[in-house]
């Protein structure tokens, strides 16, 4: 190493930042040359009064700190693009798969039953007893989940929970239910009594009620007994995470405001202090706002929700239908064989545009051999 | 001296801007805190003005926030941190072409007739200090306030300014060489000399 490469590794020596092979280097250098210990020492004083120089320096103002966290308060992280387009190759080969298996399945499945749209959120399992009967019903076999037992309940959960009940009489069933509520810390929260207009229609009722949370399944189980059930769903939503991140985005926006009042009672000029009111007004909106989210999520946490469909055995008459109900019933017909139609021709055109490149592929190698053939047949 | 963060450190660092990636805004907090004088100081060095580099400060650490998730892991948070405030320091100082002394720093020279004693004699050299950093090219005091003033070691002013290593170093030597002057016109010179 020459000297004055020894010499610009000086200041990082007296910083104590130089790798082993490099401080060696440099002691070996400092003890055979002594106009270079002194350079050393000066460096060392030029380092300590630099470093003095920053102990001597402002510090930010609080409102720097204040500016900093209510804009972040006020706008949700996005996924940083960054990671987006890292992610973009994947994204691309999974929407490839999905575009190819869409167009499988509808192009091999046109007639395939329609999915329902009620889905359960978490780990579901379908109730052995009751699968049978959604074999009969497909559309409503999808709702016919119990939550599995877990450690659900150690979470933050929001439990709902529906019921599809055959009843003699939806009006005493409608009553029962209401009873039940009462006497069990329920609130009843909407009811529906649909009394049919004639004879021949079904009679039906529909009843939600609010229960605490630790009572769901006891009252999904008596409500049950109600009727003869037809269908049972139920979705558990684990809202831990939101309860924990809105609480903290309140806790920041709290802190927020505080700081903005500081800074108003120091401002002096009347524009910055509309400013700060200004500011202090949005943060003051926000914080209600995620108050009152807040407060709705641990009310989803502490009550949960429980849906009940009551219909009639049978009509009073079980005669033929009317024509009404007929051409009602044709109508809808016509509409799902529309639907399906649609479906089966925007999977052909997804499938179509999945196989456009082997597609291109195939029709640039057609042409090729054409020309070559052409050229073949010109030649001779 | 101020030192650059040592490994224990530097593992909380790493925890808190993986967290911040996440949204976790008192990960941030805690990063906020450790970052925001160190952050300030060297931008405050470099524009040699209060309010720029407040602005220049708030948008660093907003970009650390929006940008957490782009930190790779090779260097030190704080070297990537140094380098995000770096970059718009020296945007900042383009556009504002002058750097200057905010008035608030000059009224804070102590008045020489003042007893002279350890404590304003040590205020008043570190004024003389600042202003023949202030003197400096930007490039220059950029890193002569990495070395000295925040301990980085070569290779990692090289990661923040974006130059080669060896770049780095005879920029040192020159920038080191050039202030030393400064201090000795001014009048600094009894310790540096």
């Amino acid at each position: 190493m020459k000297k004055s490469d020894v010499e610009e590794l000086l200041p990082f020596y007296v910083s104590d930042t130089l790798d082993q092979h490099e401080r060696a280097h440099v002691e070996a250098e400092l003890a055979e040359d002594a106009a270079l210990r002194s350079e050393c020492t000066r460096i060392a004083d030029l380092a300590r009064f630099v470093a003095m120089a920053h102990e001597h320096a402002d510090v930010p103002p609080a409102s720097v700190r204040a500016r900093v966290f209510a804009r972040i308060s006020g706008s949700r992280l996005s996924l940083p693009q960054a990671a987006l387009s890292r992610l973009r190759p994947v994204f691309g080969a999974l929407a490839a798969v999905l575009i190819v298996l869409v167009g499988y399945t509808f192009s091999h499945r046109p007639n395939a039953p329609q999915a329902t749209p009620a889905e359960p959120r978490l780990e579901m399992q379908v109730q052995p007893q009751l699968k049978q009967s959604a074999a009969r019903t497909p559309q409503v076999a999808n709702l016919m989940v119990k939550p599995a037992a877990g450690n659900v309940r150690d979470a933050q959960i929001a439990r709902e929970g529906n019921l599809i009940l055959l009843v003699d009489d939806v009006a005493r069933a409608l009553r029962e239910t209401q009873i039940y509520a009462r006497t069990h810390g329920a609130v009843v929260t909407s009811l529906e009594d649909d009394v049919p207009p004639d004879a021949r229609s079904r009679h039906l009722g529909k009843i939600a009620i609010r229960v605490p949370a630790e009572k769901f399944d006891e009252a999904m189980d008596a409500l049950a007994r109600l009727g003869a059930l037809q269908g049972r769903s139920a979705t558990v939503e684990d809202i831990g995470r939101q309860i924990v991140d809105s609480a903290a985005r309140l806790r920041n926006l709290r802190r927020t405001e505080t700081d903005l009042l500081h800074i108003m009672d120091r401002s002096g000029r009347v524009s910055d202090i509309l400013e700060v009111q200004n500011q202090l007004s949005t943060t003051r909106e926000q914080i209600e706002q995620l108050d009152s989210e807040l407060q709705n999520m641990r009310d989803r946490v502490a009550y949960a929700s429980v849906g009940v469909s009551f219909s009639a055995n049978a009509t009073a008459t079980s005669a033929e239908p009317s024509m009404r109900a007929q051409i009602g019933d044709a109508w809808e017909r016509a509409l799902r064989g529309v639907r399906s139609f649609m479906i089966a021709l925007i999977a052909a055109a997804l499938g179509a545009l999945a196989f456009l490149p082997f597609i291109l592929v195939a029709a640039g190698g057609l042409y090729l051999v054409w020309r070559r053939l052409a050229r073949f047949l010109n030649s001779r | 001296m101020a030192r650059a963060p040592q490994d224990a450190s530097e593992a909380s660092e790493r925890r808190w801007l993986q967290a911040a990636a996440r949204g976790d805004r008192s990960a941030f907090e805690a990063l906020y805190e450790r970052f925001e004088r160190p952050v300030y100081r060297y931008i405050v060095g470099l524009l040699g003005n209060a309010d720029a580099a407040q602005d220049v400060l708030a948008d660093t650490m907003l970009d650390v926030w929006r940008c957490a998730a782009r930190y790779g892991g090779v260097s030190r948070p704080s070297t990537w941190i140094f380098a995000i405030a770096h970059h718009k320091a020296i945007d900042c100082g383009r556009r504002r072409k002058t750097p200057t002394l905010a008035l608030d720093e000059l009224a804070r020279v102590p008045d020489p007739s003042e007893p002279p004693d350890d404590i304003a004699l040590r205020g008043f050299e570190a004024h003389e200090v600042a202003l023949a950093l202030g003197e400096l090219r930007a490039d220059h005091r950029a890193v002569i306030e990495l070395a000295f003033g925040h301990g980085y070691g070569y290779r990692e002013i090289a990661a923040i300014v974006g130059a080669p290593a060896g770049t780095i170093k005879s920029r040192v030597f020159h920038a080191r060489k050039h202030l030393q002057a400064i201090l000795e016109r001014r009048g600094v010179q009894r310790e540096v000399s």
